[in-house]
């Protein structure tokens, strides 16, 4: 124990003048015995030369692995994208202005004067539009054309029509404008033809007679804001713009909360119809292998991305969310988009095994249990001249799934051309299955005489997991016939000789705070015995035990204190522990067995 | 006779991996100042300091510089000191006590003084004593000390034991030269004389302990495991290091290796054991077989050599409007800033190199490593009534990790 004072030292030297050696207490647990008694040990001198041999070997079921059933289903799930379903959101501008002198050219020469009444006039100009420079032209799907108008003339306008002449004609009416007022207009584009350049005429009259000043200046402006915000079909340069795109794909067959996967592939496959690049962001934090990004030109673009020990902790446990978001600076060249070019987006998953699951099951998984066939030898016996009647068939099956398995087995005899079946089906919990059936049915199958047994099924899981890939079901199953069985004499396992125990001297030497003796006994015979346990410093003379405890049928798990402290002060201590089977008139199987095992738990203190 | 119980076993399987052996790199280079920068300090250690951080850096170094005396240390545990002083003032750890060792144990201290070392001109010479000590107790390890076997049906891994011990002290000379044709530059060198006092290690440690009682049929304690130790009572070597710096006005960029080409030699009173176990627990089942344990131990009084892993360093530095700007990055400490206020910053005339006069001095730094500390931070102060410099610094990432030194010095003014 020096060296763990040093440890010590090493903390506190030069710090405290005087380290104080530290202690605390441990337990140690030290096996004392560890027995098997199996009933076919036992009356295998006694058992008659008969047929019981030929059915007390059980049927072994292989190892099945819960992590060949941890996969998800591959998954493809394709997205369509066609021009409207990419917002542009583009805005355009632009102002056209007719001043008077243009409007009406005979004040021209009466300009700085007053004219004490205008007559009736009308007036009809053009000009050039030019709002759109991304684009040759486009059909609109939805965008509106706001147009507002400033009568800066020194008269009322009484009508004004103005007519947009863009592949398709837009025609806007204003009824009355004041003298330095604004009207404003809104038209709906949804299904025009536009081009990029347009020409705009404007009718108007007016009949308002008074004395006005003449300015030959003043002007009516006429502001255009074209706002586009997605189009069907397009010729020009793809404009720059942001989409996003929520995409979601179901999982199956599993719901799940939270799964690790092994490995898996992830790809993509876009098919890009428009002459410009993008960028693809997908975000997707429900799965720690995303987010990801990747550049889509022009065409196909394929992508894949190799996953391992990734988690997946979906919010909506059976489909994983996806925000995406495609953006592109804008197209490089001139190009004709229309209706029917489409983005296709692929996203599929595959071969995506999971090494643990936490989830559920909507459909039944079935894990084949591989058959396993035993030919029956009876040694030119002939059978068919003894009938037992009683039978019992055994399951025993381990399951380390937490979950609720169901095991399907199928037993079958084979005998010529005729055959009897037996079938079993039993909901597995976690840990050991252990069950005996008897009845008719079983009787008579081993009554058949069969040739040959086979026994198969199945495994099948659904409803709520909780599994690692590690987890596996196995067992066995098997027919068994009970035997009366008397036992006349008490049966005594012990050793043939006292054991020698070297008490070491940390133990000598420090304080024993307690010992006890940890017992634990599984019998599953009807018998009853005893157990004791002896530790003594003589080996010539044991002396009583210094521990006994019966046992019966079923489970016992005893810790009991028991007073040696001084003996372990001993240099040596000699132990022996016995074991007796008292006499009984029983029915037993061949396969049961009475475990018994002890250990001496003995706490102590370290470094004191 | 037949043997079956024997607790002795256990005891010394606990004891066999109490220490064990990390290969070490010792950075003894502690300065009060060094400190409170965060230790980005290679572009800007002058004089005596110059000797363990950038030899290079004494062609731009005051012209002489003496160390009375500078006491360093560093902790880095899992627990803090303070935890380790509750400990120690019980002298018996209850469950509560014991539950602080649940996740294993880390301990690094290392701990450096120096005294008498000076520089003149553009030769130093150092002398200084360290102690590194570093101890990593997995928790399979810290339960079967603490709690002993009293978990069934568990497997005790004793992978990854690691520990070590070394005390020595070295004595460096240090030397440099502007290079007149190249412009800014220095180039320095050290040759250090490393001697050692105690090395003690384990390392390499292997295998496993099982107790099974009700998930299998047996009950039984089996496992095998081992490892190598070293332990030397004396030992010497030599090292070098190289450093390079480019200085101007306003800016210092320099580079430096420590350890390069360093061997230590230990060869008195060592003992080398390559330690292993195998024990098959006792077949209770069939009452009649001997419990068997192989106890092997190979030891060789043969000397053994180490070499220190190099430290290498590139650091930076700006001065600017009375305040001074430190950076380094390295290896393994990976990336250090510091600040300082006023500037201490070495006037690079060309007739005479100045040395500023401050009687505070403020300092702050950051530091970011891969294992000793994530993010430390660093203060700093010094005081320097002329000639007598005291400078304290302290960097700490948390109350378990934590490392400081005080210098004292003396360097006269212009």
């Amino acid at each position: 124990m020096k060296k763990y004072y040093l440890i010590f030292l090493l903390l506190f030297s030069g710090c405290l003048d005087a380290p104080v050696p530290p202690s605390w207490d441990a337990t140690l647990n030290l096996p004392l015995v560890s027995k098997n008694i199996l009933i076919k040990d036992i009356i295998e001198d006694t058992l008659p030369p008969d047929s019981l041999s030929l059915f007390r070997e059980g049927y072994e079921i292989d190892t099945i692995w819960v992590g060949d059933a941890l996969k998800l289903d591959s998954i493809i799930e394709d997205t369509f994208l066609t021009l409207k379903d990419i917002p542009i959101n583009k805005s355009y501008r632009d102002t056209a202005s007719f001043i008077l002198g243009r409007l009406l050219p005979w004040v021209v020469p009466h300009h700085g004067e007053t004219i004490d009444s205008i007559p009736d006039t009308s007036f009809n100009l053009c000009d050039t539009l030019t709002f759109i420079d991304d684009f040759q032209a486009i059909l609109v799907d939805s965008g509106e054309l706001r147009l507002i108008v400033f009568n800066g003339l020194p008269i009322e306008i009484d009508s004004l029509c103005i007519t947009i002449i863009a592949i398709d004609t837009i025609q806007i009416k204003f009824p009355y404008i004041p003298q330095n007022q604004s009207r404003e207009r809104t038209c709906n584009l949804a299904g025009y033809n536009l081009s990029g350049s347009c020409s705009l005429i404007v009718d108007g009259w007016s009949r308002k007679k008074y004395s006005v000043l003449i300015d030959t200046l003043d002007n009516i402006s006429i502001d255009t804001k074209l706002t586009l915000n997605r189009l069907r079909s397009m010729i020009g340069k793809f404009p720059a713009c942001t989409t996003d795109v929520s995409l979601s794909f179901a999982l199956s067959p599993y719901r799940i909360n939270l799964a690790v996967v092994d490995s898996g592939m992830f790809n993509l496959r876009i098919w890009n119809p428009v002459r410009s690049p993008f960028n693809w962001l997908i975000q997707g934090g429900e799965c720690s292998f995303l987010p990801f990004t990747c550049n889509i030109l022009e065409g196909q673009n394929d992508t894949s991305l190799i996953v391992r020990s990734d988690t997946i902790r979906p919010i909506n446990p059976d489909s994983i969310g996806l925000n995406t978001t495609l953006l592109t600076d804008g197209g490089y060249v001139i190009d004709t988009i229309d209706q029917l070019d489409t983005f296709f987006i692929e996203i599929n998953l595959r071969n995506f095994a999971l090494s643990k699951l936490d989830g559920f099951l909507d459909t039944i998984i079935t894990i084949d249990i591989p058959e396993v066939g035993q030919f029956i030898d009876y040694a030119g016996f002939d059978p068919t001249g003894i009938v037992f009647d009683s039978v019992w068939l055994y399951f025993d099956i381990w399951n380390g799934v937490h979950a609720s398995p169901e095991a399907s087995l199928v037993m079958s005899g084979i005998k010529g051309a005729n055959s009897i079946n037996l079938y079993i089906t039993e909901q597995l919990t976690y840990g050991d299955n252990y069950q005996e059936i008897g009845g008719d049915t079983i009787t008579s199958f081993v009554n058949f005489f069969p040739e040959s047994i086979n026994v198969e099924g199945e495994v099948s899981l659904w409803g709520s997991i909780n599994a690692e890939s590690s987890d596996w079901v196995a067992g066995e199953i098997g027919l068994m016939v009970p035997v009366d069985f008397h036992l006349n004499d008490t049966i005594i396992f012990e050793p043939d000789t006292v054991l020698l125990f070297e008490v070491p001297k940390e133990v000598q030497e420090r304080t024993i705070l307690e010992t006890n003796l940890l017992t634990y006994i599984k019998n599953s015979t009807p018998l009853s015995g005893d157990i004791s346990v002896y530790i003594a410093p003589d080996s010539a003379n044991l002396g009583p035990p210094i521990f006994t405890i019966d046992f019966r049928k079923g489970i016992l798990d005893k810790l009991t204190d028991i007073s040696i402290e001084e003996l372990l002060k001993q240099e040596e201590l000699w132990t022996k522990v016995k074991i007796r089977i008292f006499p009984a008139h029983v029915r037993v199987f061949t396969r049961d067995k009475i475990i018994v095992k002890t250990l001496l738990r003995v706490k102590t203190r370290i470094g004191d | 006779m037949l043997r079956i119980m024997r607790c002795r076993i256990l005891f010394s399987v606990f004891s066999l991996f109490t220490f064990s052996s990390i290969f070490s790199t010792i950075d003894a280079s502690f300065s009060g100042r060094s400190e409170g920068l965060g230790r980005s300090y290679s572009a800007i250690a002058t004089g005596f300091d110059a000797v363990s951080c950038n030899p290079a850096n004494l062609a731009i170094s005051p012209d002489f510089s003496f160390n009375i005396l500078t006491l360093g240390f560093e902790y880095n545990s899992n627990l803090s000191i303070a935890e380790y002083m509750s400990l120690y003032s019980k002298g018996y750890f209850n469950d509560t006590d014991k539950k602080m060792f649940d996740n294993g144990e880390k301990l690094n201290i290392l701990g450096s003084a120096q005294a008498f070392s000076f520089s003149f001109k553009n030769f130093a010479l150092a002398a200084y004593a360290y102690t590194d000590n570093k101890v990593n107790i997995p928790q399979d390890v810290t339960d079967i000390l603490f709690w002993g076997n009293k978990d069934l049906d568990r497997v005790y891994s004793l992978e990854n034991i690691e520990g070590n011990n070394e005390t020595g002290f070295a004595v460096a000379f240090s030397g440099a030269r502007k290079l007149e044709r190249r412009g800014n530059f220095s180039l320095g060198g050290t040759i250090r004389y490393l001697h050692g006092i105690s090395y003690l290690s384990a390392s390499d440690s292997y295998g496993s302990l099982t107790t099974t009682f009700y998930s299998a049929d047996e009950t039984k304690i089996y496992g095998n495991g081992g490892m190598k130790t070293k332990y030397a009572e004396g030992g010497y070597g030599v090292g070098a290091d190289f450093g390079m710096i480019y200085f101007s006005e306003n800016c210092n960029i320099g580079v430096s290796i420590i350890n390069l080409f360093s061997v230590m030699t230990w060869d008195k009173g060592v003992v080398q054991s390559d330690m292993s176990f195998e024990l098959d627990s006792v077949d209770l089942e069939t009452f009649d077989v001997d419990s068997s344990l192989e106890w092997e131990e190979d030891t060789n009084d043969g000397p053994f050599i180490l070499h220190p892993k190099p430290i290498f360093r590139i650091g930076g530095a700006m001065k600017k409007k009375g305040l001074l700007i430190t950076s380094e990055f390295g290896y393994p400490q990976l990336f250090a800033i510091g600040i300082e206020y006023p500037s201490l910053w070495v006037e690079h005339s060309e007739e005479k190199i100045k040395y500023p006069s401050h009687l505070i001095v403020l300092r702050g730094g950051m530091t970011f490593t891969d294992s000793r500390f994530w993010f430390g931070f660093g203060i700093g102060l010094g005081i320097r009534p002329v000639p007598i410099n005291l400078d304290i610094g302290i960097r700490m990432s948390s109350a378990s990790h934590i490392s400081g030194a005080i210098s004292i010095s003396v360097i006269p003014r212009d």
